[in-house]
């Protein structure tokens, strides 16, 4: 009894040639899609088949190919049986098939199925039929047209493409690939189609290729994977289809080894200019510790009192300057610097450098943790420079201790810096404006540069309250 | 009004009537989902969708010589094309009421 495999999609279709080659003496196997079709071959050697054209999955075009190319299968006739073939010109004997059946009303269809077996048994596979058959019994469809000239349109546009794409069926068996991702694979269309997708892909992807298909599977499609070969970079996305019918996972490889390589060079970039930046600061705070030094070697040579008082607080405005540099140096951050730490170390160093031993000044710097850059960072710093060294100098004559508090308080758009000392206060009269002095010019003029204002008044010691824009 | 004989039918193609009834059978059922699916690509305007569930039934109809049905995809067709799915809906119901007939005609054989 001879045996026949019928492709076909429609279930009414595979249920009529079922029964009709049944009754006609031949033993009948039927498959819905290409995959389950190249399933049977691989234990049943039909003498013909007949392939539908449109079919989900596998394209009926694609099945003709690979089923001609199976050595087992080279007595085998293959037969198409489409609508199709009544509405575009179909080169069937270029596809590597011996017939072309269109299908129309089952009545003259059975007819031509009979007359296509008949003269196939005849002449065996050297019976080729020149043309399509039952071309008489249908009339011209313009849907199908429509629909082949659309999937025309998408094959061109994916065959173009330098992304990876691959269809695969539910359980992972490659249904469609196009050109790019052959070429990722380095195998042929015939080779990879129905075959499973892990066994075309490196075995180290496996576990994080079957927990993403797995997940988006499972509807979790807004995930990517990103995976590497060598020196090569792919990012991995995937789309369930989810149809009433068939239901397939279509995965997007995209090439990303470039994008990484250029990652890559920019980080180097930035690596190698914060390494400069650091000298920059580095050699900066070098400088100025030695033009500190020297300051303090010129101090040694001074008898004069008010000379050493100047070359004093020129030296503490150099060093304030200096401790932004170093902590930019050895921050991790070369823009900005924590405000907090560098007012404590600040007022630590000056009250070490300029209280004697009958005098005891403890600090109580309130601050929250907040960064400012470079060009804030210095004026701030020789402001508290400024205020803490004329607290140190004059607020506590005749005292044994005495308590410097610094505070920062959030007003909104606002910040106030607040600086008091608990020492005698200043004279009434004193404004800080008016003030004629090196240090309060100083203070007033960074205080406008930073688009602030200052107030001073006594309250159990000197206040000073500075009010900024938000650092 | 249109009768079917499934006798008649099963002759055309050379069939006795109990191998005709499962092809009818099958007919009903991929036919109701297609009107499914029609109906719901109705409402989103997905004309490709539409006309895929039009090409089946078509299809399956001149297979069978179910002429009312063939009849009605082609007109559901040139509906699809200019985009009136109000008319694609009407002409869903007059399926419907073929499809109904048949299955009458079904429980009664």
């Amino acid at each position: 009894m001879q045996k026949v495999l019928v492709v076909d999609n429609n279930p009414v279709v595979l249920q009529y040639m079922e029964t009709f080659l049944s009754k006609n003496g031949y033993t009948v196997k039927t498959a819905e899609n290409g995959l389950i079709a190249l399933d049977i071959v691989k234990d049943y050697i039909p003498d013909y088949v007949f392939v539908d054209l449109i079919m989900p999955y596998i394209k009926g075009e694609l099945l003709v190919s690979i089923l001609k190319e199976r050595k087992d299968l080279s007595e085998t006739s293959i037969i198409i049986l489409s609508g199709v073939a009544a509405e575009i010109e179909l080169d069937y004997i270029a596809m590597g098939a011996d017939a072309c059946i269109a299908k129309g009303p089952f009545n003259s269809m059975g007819k031509h199925i009979s007359h296509v077996l008949n003269e196939l048994a005849k002449n065996g596979s050297n019976q080729k039929f020149k043309q399509v058959i039952g071309l008489e019994d249908v009339f011209k469809r313009s849907i199908t047209e429509e629909l082949m000239v659309a999937k025309l349109h998408g094959e061109v546009i994916l065959e173009g493409i330098s992304d990876c794409i691959i269809e695969l069926s539910i359980d992972y068996r490659i249904v469609y690939i196009n050109n790019a991702a052959l070429n990722f694979l380095n195998k042929s269309e015939k080779n990879v189609i129905a075959s499973n997708l892990l066994n075309n892909i490196d075995s180290e992807w496996h576990g994080e290729i079957i927990d993403f298909l797995e997940k988006i599977k499972n509807g979790d499609t807004s995930k990517s994977i990103e995976l590497n070969r060598g020196n090569e970079y792919f990012l991995i996305t995937a789309k369930y289809l989810n149809s009433t019918k068939d239901n397939t996972i279509v995965l997007i490889i995209k090439d990303i080894s470039l994008h990484k390589q250029r990652e890559e060079e920019l980080k180097k970039k930035i690596s190698e200019r914060e390494m400069m930046i650091k000298e920059v600061y580095h050699r900066v705070k070098n400088n100025l510790a030695m033009v500190s030094s020297i300051i303090n070697l010129q101090l040694g040579e001074s008898d004069n009192v008010e000379a050493v008082r100047a070359l004093n607080d020129l030296r503490s405005r150099i060093d304030s300057i200096s401790m932004v540099h170093a902590k930019l140096f050895r921050g991790k951050d070369l823009n900005n610097i924590n405000l907090d730490d560098y007012i404590m170390d600040l007022v630590a160093n000056l009250i070490d450098s300029f209280v004697h031993s009958e005098l005891t000044i403890a600090a109580d710097i309130t601050f929250p943790e907040v960064a400012v850059d470079f060009d804030k960072a210095v004026p701030l710093g020789i402001i508290i420079t400024e205020l803490t060294t004329n607290a140190l100098k004059y607020a506590y004559e005749g005292q044994v201790s005495g308590l410097i508090s610094i505070s920062y308080l959030d007003k909104g758009e606002n910040i106030e810096i607040i600086f008091a000392d608990n020492g005698k206060g200043l004279s009434s009269d004193l404004s800080v404006e008016g003030a004629e002095t090196l240090g309060f010019n100083l203070i007033t003029t960074l205080v406008m540069q930073l688009q602030g204002s200052v107030n001073v008044e006594n309250k159990n010691g000197a206040v000073f309250t500075i009010t900024l824009p938000r650092l | 009004m249109l009768f079917y004989s499934l006798k008649k039918l099963a002759e055309a193609i050379e069939f006795d009537v109990e191998d005709y009834i499962p092809l009818i059978q099958l007919f009903l059922e991929t036919t109701d989902e297609s009107l499914v699916e029609i109906s719901a690509a109705v409402k989103s305007a997905d004309k490709d969708i539409i006309s895929s569930n039009i090409h089946n039934i078509k299809g399956a109809s001149m297979n069978l010589g179910l002429v009312p049905f063939t009849n009605i995809m082609e007109e559901m067709s040139k509906f699809n094309k200019m985009g009136l799915f109000s008319d694609i809906d009407k002409r869903v119901l007059e399926c419907k009421t073929e499809l109904n007939k048949v299955k009458q005609v079904l429980e009664k054989s």
